[in-house]
């Protein structure tokens, strides 16, 4: 008799052993945490701004500025570009030229037309100066245009004229950063 | 200045020449041979030091990630984050001029809000990158708006600037 409550003993403690890593498994289950890590990958992209453009002296003139290789944007970011300066005094935009027949010195104001749709005076820095020229979230090619000053004035004299025989010239640096839509 | 007195009177002696016009024209001739060598060598570096602006020796060449994307311009590659140590002032980032480009780049990276320059590369040829640098002037741990500024200029030896960029990024000191 002693013998059968042994093995029943030994029975019963083996069926628990057995049973107790599925209890322990389960419990283990729902205290679990799933650990992850992940940084986005930093937004990559191309700007492509003219190496020199061409200002019309009888119609606007359209500036391409290309976007390309565009990658990572975040959903809620664009590629801004901006005017940042202009080559002139105080950063401001307009052509400088002079006269090869009498040495005389020019300048012409340029109008610059940004994302806003409103045209501003290059030699108003304060307004000019970081205003949003294209705006990219692919790739893509997006135009601005731009004016000298002389088409508001068709009387005008001196420097509010394109004086014929001057070549005119200036550079300009554009400012890009990822802006929120 | 004695003994050259001395020998340029024994030569004056020996050829009976006065030992001053000896003396004058020798200095004269020394004067248009430094003159001359000092021209030489402005002329033969002008290209390069035009502006105080060298081509930079510690580039690698780079091919670039070209989409295939064709345009005619200056092509400006974009930057976010810019990690510098604080404790060495190293920055693990390329600075490149993507190959096609058709000026000199020249890399300023300046703390927006200070204003310090951190870094200036010399002129980076097309095609070219500069692997890593070591910065100056860096602020304490921390993240800071920086601009990345590219000035550019021409390569048909003029070295005129051309139209450039001021990319916005964040200087990350750790």
């Amino acid at each position: 008799m002693k013998k059968i409550y042994a093995a029943t003993a030994i029975t019963a403690m083996a069926a628990s052993l057995m049973i107790l890593p599925a209890h322990a498994a389960d419990n283990t289950s729902a205290a679990s945490t799933q650990l992850s890590l992940y940084v986005p990958a930093d937004p990559t992209y191309t700007i492509t701004i003219p190496e020199s453009v061409a200002i019309s002296s009888t119609e606007n003139t359209q500036v391409p500025i290309t976007a390309s290789d565009v990658t990572n944007l975040p959903d809620n970011k664009k590629i801004s570009v901006t005017y940042a300066s202009g080559s002139g005094v105080m950063g401001r935009l307009y052509l400088e030229g002079s006269d090869p027949t009498d040495g005389s010195d020019h300048v012409m104001m340029l109008m610059i037309q940004g994302t806003d749709g409103e045209f501003k005076m290059g030699a108003l820095e304060n307004q000019t100066k970081g205003m949003e020229l294209a705006s990219f979230t692919d790739n893509g090619t997006s135009n601005f245009v731009m004016y000298p000053c002389s088409f508001d004035y068709p009387n005008g004299t001196g420097n509010l004229q394109i004086q014929k025989g001057t070549r005119y010239s200036a550079s300009m640096t554009y400012g890009i950063e990822l802006a929120d839509k | 200045m004695r003994k050259i007195n001395d020998i340029v009177k024994k030569m004056a002696l020996k050829w009976k020449i006065p030992a001053g016009i000896l003396l004058a024209a020798a200095l004269i001739g020394g004067g248009v041979w430094y003159g001359w060598s000092a021209g030489n060598k402005g002329t033969n570096k002008e290209a390069n030091t035009a502006q105080g602006l060298v081509i930079a020796d510690n580039t690698t060449d780079w091919s670039g990630t070209d989409s295939g994307v064709s345009s005619i311009g200056i092509r400006i590659p974009g930057y976010e984050n810019i990690a510098v140590m604080e404790a060495t002032g190293t920055a693990e980032v390329r600075l490149v001029n993507p190959p096609g480009n058709p000026c000199y780049f020249q890399y300023a990276l300046t703390i927006a809000d200070s204003g310090q320059v951190i870094y200036q590369s010399d002129l980076i040829e097309p095609g070219k990158a500069i692997d890593g640098f070591k910065a100056a002037n860096i602020p304490a741990k921390g993240s800071y708006n920086l601009y990345v500024v590219i000035n550019t200029f021409s390569m048909d030896g003029t070295m005129s600037s051309m139209n450039g960029a001021k990319v916005k990024a964040k200087l990350n000191v750790v």
